[in-house]
């Protein structure tokens, strides 16, 4: 009755093939035979050889489904495996989390500003920028909106220190190897696009839905990106010149990253993670929908509520936050880049 | 000048590729470059290399674009592997060394001056004059008088905490030669480090680099497609051409007899008079007749001419500080400001 | 400034004509019943009713449907100003605060409670969990053993209204005092996920749920005893700023399907149909499993409530349908 019976019958695999269970009926199956028609497939041509397609005419073969429920599986099966390895090297991650925002929320709001009023300036030395953070920051505290945007911006912080403590070694480390950045660049790839709920989910079943390890992964995994493509791009790029005179002189592998290649490599460095920081920023939701604290929160209570006006505010104090982290770093970055102008 | 060979290269071979090992046996059974390049898909950078540097001495290896001049010079510290060959540097062969005594190697006996000057855009003028000595460990306050004093040496002495990029070429370039200076080597290699700045700057700098030369006798292996700076600067002259040695010697030597048409041609335009010293054509312990005055064995012909007022008839005593040591033909001054031919290019400018 | 030729234009109109007549001769086969656009939640239940509600609409009174995906209040925003789409199949009441003004203005009117036993909602505890430890099949049980649930209730994500009654209810039942935290998910996924999580480990696991759901259909759970429904006090709880949070179970949820007051006047046939159809938990439940148990799409679940329960929605249909769907009613 299928389109591929015919091919079976021919190679003489019907046997093979046996009589499996038969697949639940689908609607075009219900439609033919509500209409009266002869075959649902005669209609459509010829079917694509797909899975399911080919287990109407052969049950041993496998559908899409069993494929699917195939991968759940395996991961089910490995999962305890994974969780022994995978949690503890993790769990520094949440202390981060946990820790830094304690500590952000504990401290009295009179405190703290100041604080980051006087960290805004001693990296920019900008009386613009430090003047604009402290604006933002004032004007956040005055529309209610100072808690979760500190509890953002500690979250933040936390992912971001860290992308930056494990992207740049890895991004070395693919600027001197060829093999290491061919290897590199599809997984790359892969984690800047791969929606985050697809490994999230699984994540929860390894750890529990209470770790802020979870968002803490969800955002590093995504933000990492930049600083690490960044690097390596900054140390290949770095004046040959100067490596040959480098290693004319001497120099060995480790007095010549530190001493050339880094800082030769620092606006690209900067320039990565200036946008670690921003593709955190753009997971912010993201992350409140797997239970981080914050702005996110007050957008999603906005997107469910249809109170746009709840959802914009928070949105757009999300976007201030950007702002001010972007101006704070460009300047720190000019600073760099003072000493490095070539005439 | 004490004569004993510092740099020693033998039979040196380098061939660019993806396996040259395999293209070597093609190459020493006398494969061209074009046939290499076709067959192989393998670049001959050097041919069959063999050169002795004296110490103390200035030898300046000289070709044109893509006679593997640059090449030949980063052997010397080892920049560059070669395919097959020996490098010998005060006896013991460099290509022996494991990575760590190749850095030991290079922090105390090597220096380089390049030709884009190669200075760290980060670090101060002062900075990158000592660093040499940063590498090896020195203490700062050590390094920095050192790299001061070189500083002033080279005429940069208010200098000290500008950044390369607000220095002129000329300067940037007294800031390299400074740094290999401080690094106090025996061997300073310089690749085309006059090539970049214009010729008013580049006359300063060929001046100070031979004022510093008599101070300090430092061997020095001096790369350059200039043939006016490589007869000024050179003790020793290489003429490569295609990755082969085509001659080498004592330039004068090299003027007077050219081994084959290239080197005729590349000599061609000069102007004899001037570069041609008295010593190169004079006969050596000799005396003569109608001898108009004295003049000094490193004369140029030129001045010699000027002397004479033209007259062939005069003839000069060759004297090297006051001690006579020669006998100056007047006619064999005049024959030699004609460039001698081979015989391949006299029967060429026959037709 | 070119000049357009005459002789392409005419091409293009008649093609555009062509086109038009094409379009309006399969109009003109549903002239009957016309376009109708029906809402589509994304959960399960909701799938199989807009599913088989298309499908009848199609098939026996050949109409020309588009499903349109959406969630409750989006789709009550959207009916209220552009009464558009003219059918929400699935609205849980319960969740909805904008639903008794709508209703109040006339602008949508409820057929018929879909899910005719009701949705319920509550507080659930595993299974498994129950079987070892009975006590905590009350609320007061698990006030006295909050280690046994785990020191955590699972609630309900920002936005949702279960989030204050739940809340208020865990005040009132004693369980913040006595140490379990009111864990916010992030999304309803994130709820999920962390019961397929529990059964998984087996681990224990309390929170806020409602049936019928794949969810429940695939993790059996179990009520847990709050007492009666008390609607005064639960007004309170429904408010964040509950003063007095009681005691109070959550009521049944009546789940109704509601046409737009436009399409009710234009569509008597397919709006009859739409107030005859509806589900017993039973029927809703058993399907969501067999969707569960063959790891089958939505679809394929009306497809199997259609084959098995022929007897049941023959009975929504009027004549003429029944008529055209002969062949499949055999």
């Amino acid at each position: 009755m299928a389109f591929y019976d015919k091919i079976f019958e021919t190679f003489g695999l019907t046997a093979w093939c046996g009589k499996g269970d038969e697949s639940p009926m689908n609607m075009a199956q219900l439609l033919a035979q509500t209409r009266g028609e002869a075959s649902a497939e005669a209609s459509s041509g010829i079917p694509f050889p797909s899975l399911d397609n080919l287990n109407e005419s052969c049950a041993a073969i496998p559908r899409t489904r069993d494929m699917t429920s195939g991968l759940e599986d395996a991961f089910l099966s490995v999962k305890d495996a994974m969780k022994v390895v995978l949690d503890p090297v993790t769990q520094p991650l949440s202390w981060a989390l946990d820790g830094a925002l304690w500590a952000f929320l504990a401290t009295p709001w009179w405190i703290l500003l100041p604080a980051l009023f006087w960290l805004t300036w001693y990296v920019s030395r900008s009386v613009a920028v430090t003047v604009f953070v402290a604006c933002s920051f004032l004007f956040l505290g005055f529309i209610d909106h100072l808690d979760a945007a500190i509890q953002t911006l500690s979250i933040i912080f936390v992912c971001t220190g860290l992308c930056v403590l494990f992207g740049v070694p890895i991004g070395i480390l693919m600027a001197k190897s060829n093999t290491l950045q061919r290897a590199m660049i599809p997984l790359l790839d892969l984690l800047q696009t791969l929606p985050s709920f697809v490994y999230l989910i699984p994540l929860i079943f390894l750890f529990s839905v209470t770790e802020s390890k979870l968002y803490g992964i969800a955002i590093i995994v995504y933000a990492i990106v930049p600083v690490i493509r960044l690097t390596d791009l900054g140390i290949r790029l770095v004046d040959k010149d100067v490596i040959e005179a480098a290693n004319a002189y001497g120099m060995n592998a480790r007095q010549k990253l530190l001493g050339v290649e880094i800082p030769l490599a620092l606006p690209n460095i900067m320039a990565g993670v200036n946008q670690t920081i921003m593709m955190s920023l753009a997971m912010v939701v993201i992350a409140s929908l797997v239970s981080a604290p914050g702005l996110g929160v007050l957008v999603l209570r906005g997107i469910r509520n249809l109170e746009l006006g709840v959802g914009l505010v928070a949105g757009l104090g999300i976007v201030l936050l950007a702002v001010v982290l972007d101006r704070t770093t460009k300047a720190a970055l000019a600073r760099i880049n003072v000493a490095h102008e070539n005439g | 000048m004490a004569n004993r060979t510092q740099v020693s290269i033998r039979g040196l071979y380098k061939i660019f590729g993806s396996n040259p090992d395999a293209a070597l046996p093609q190459v020493l059974a006398g494969m061209g470059k074009e046939e290499l390049l076709q067959e192989y898909d393998h670049v001959l950078g050097l041919k069959d290399i063999n050169v002795d540097m004296q110490a103390g001495e200035i030898t300046v290896v000289m070709g044109l674009s893509g006679s593997g001049k640059s090449t030949l010079i980063r052997h010397v510290n080892r920049l560059i592997e070669p395919t097959a060959g020996e490098i010998d540097i005060d006896g013991n062969n460099i290509l022996g060394l494991s990575a760590t005594e190749l850095l030991r190697f290079r922090q105390t006996m090597m220096s380089m001056v390049f030709q884009k000057f190669a200075l760290f855009p980060h670090r101060t003028v002062l900075q990158n004059a000592a660093m040499a000595l940063e590498v090896r460990g020195e203490d700062i306050s050590k390094r920095e008088a050192e790299a001061h004093k070189w500083l002033e040496r080279v005429g940069l002495g208010g200098y000290q905490n500008h950044y390369p990029y607000q220095l002129s070429g000329g300067m940037q370039q007294r800031v390299g030669i400074a740094r290999a200076l401080t690094s106090n080597s025996d061997i300073m290699l310089m690749d085309e480090a006059f090539s970049a700045l214009d010729p008013l700057i580049r006359t300063d700098m060929q001046n100070l680099l031979l004022e510093l030369q008599t101070e300090l006798h430092k061997t020095i292996i001096f790369i350059t497609h200039d043939l006016d700076e490589a007869l000024k600067l050179a003790d020793h002259l290489v003429i490569l051409k295609d990755g082969a040695v085509v001659q080498q010697g004592e330039p004068q030597d090299i003027l007077l007899n050219p081994a084959d048409p290239y080197i005729e041609d590349f000599v061609g335009d000069i102007n004899r008079a001037r570069v041609l010293r008295v010593r190169s054509i004079m006969h050596p312990g000799e005396d003569g007749d109608h001898i108009a005055g004295d003049v000094d064995q490193n004369a140029t012909l030129e001045s010699v001419i000027e002397l004479s007022a033209g007259n062939t008839q005069k003839n000069y005593r060759v004297c090297a500080d006051g001690v006579p040591v020669g006998f100056l033909d007047m006619k064999e001054l005049v024959k030699a400001l004609v460039p001698a031919r081979t015989n391949a290019s006299r029967s060429r400018a026959a037709r | 400034m070119f000049k357009i030729s005459k002789k392409p234009l005419k091409i293009w109109a008649g093609l555009g004509c062509l086109v038009v007549m094409a379009f309006g001769s399969s109009n003109a086969q549903a002239s009957e019943c016309g376009e109708v656009s029906l809402m589509q939640a994304d959960w399960g239940s909701a799938q199989i009713v807009t599913a088989v509600a298309k499908f009848l609409m199609e098939e026996g009174y050949e109409c020309d449907a588009t499903t349109v995906p959406l969630s409750t209040n989006p789709a009550l925003a959207s009916v209220s100003e552009t009464g558009e789409p003219d059918i929400l199949t699935e609205i849980w009441t319960n969740g909805a605060p904008a639903y008794e003004e709508l209703v109040e203005s006339g602008k949508i009117i409820p057929v018929t409670e879909v899910l005719s036993d009701g949705g319920v909602e509550g507080f659930f505890v595993p299974n498994y969990l129950l079987e070892a430890h009975p006590e905590l099949a009350t609320i007061e049980g698990i006030a006295a053993n909050p280690d046994l649930v785990g020191n955590r209730f699972h609630n309900c994500p920002e936005g949702w209204t279960c989030l204050n009654v739940s809340t208020n209810l865990l005040k009132a039942g004693g369980l913040i005092d006595a140490g379990i935290e009111n864990f916010v998910h992030g999304s309803g996924e994130t709820l999920a996920a962390s019961i397929a999580a529990a059964f998984e480990n087996k681990e224990p696991w309390f929170g806020f749920y409602w049936a019928p759901t794949s969810v429940l259909g695939k993790y059996p759970m179990t009520l847990v005893d709050m007492g009666p429904h008390d609607p005064e006090k639960h007004a309170c709880n429904i408010t964040a700023e509950c003063a007095t949070p009681a005691m109070s179970a959550f009521p049944r949820s009546v789940v109704v399907t509601v046409l737009s007051k436009e399409f009710m006047a234009e569509n008597a046939d397919v709006s009859n149909l739409m107030a005859k159809l509806s589900f017993t938990n039973a029927q809703m439940g058993e399907t969501l499993a067999w969707v569960e148990d063959n790891k089958a799409s939505y679809e394929e679940g009306a497809v199997h409530f259609l084959t098995t329960y022929k007897g049941v929605w023959g009975a929504w249909l009027n004549d003429a349908a029944r008529d055209k769907l002969s062949a499949l009613l055999q």
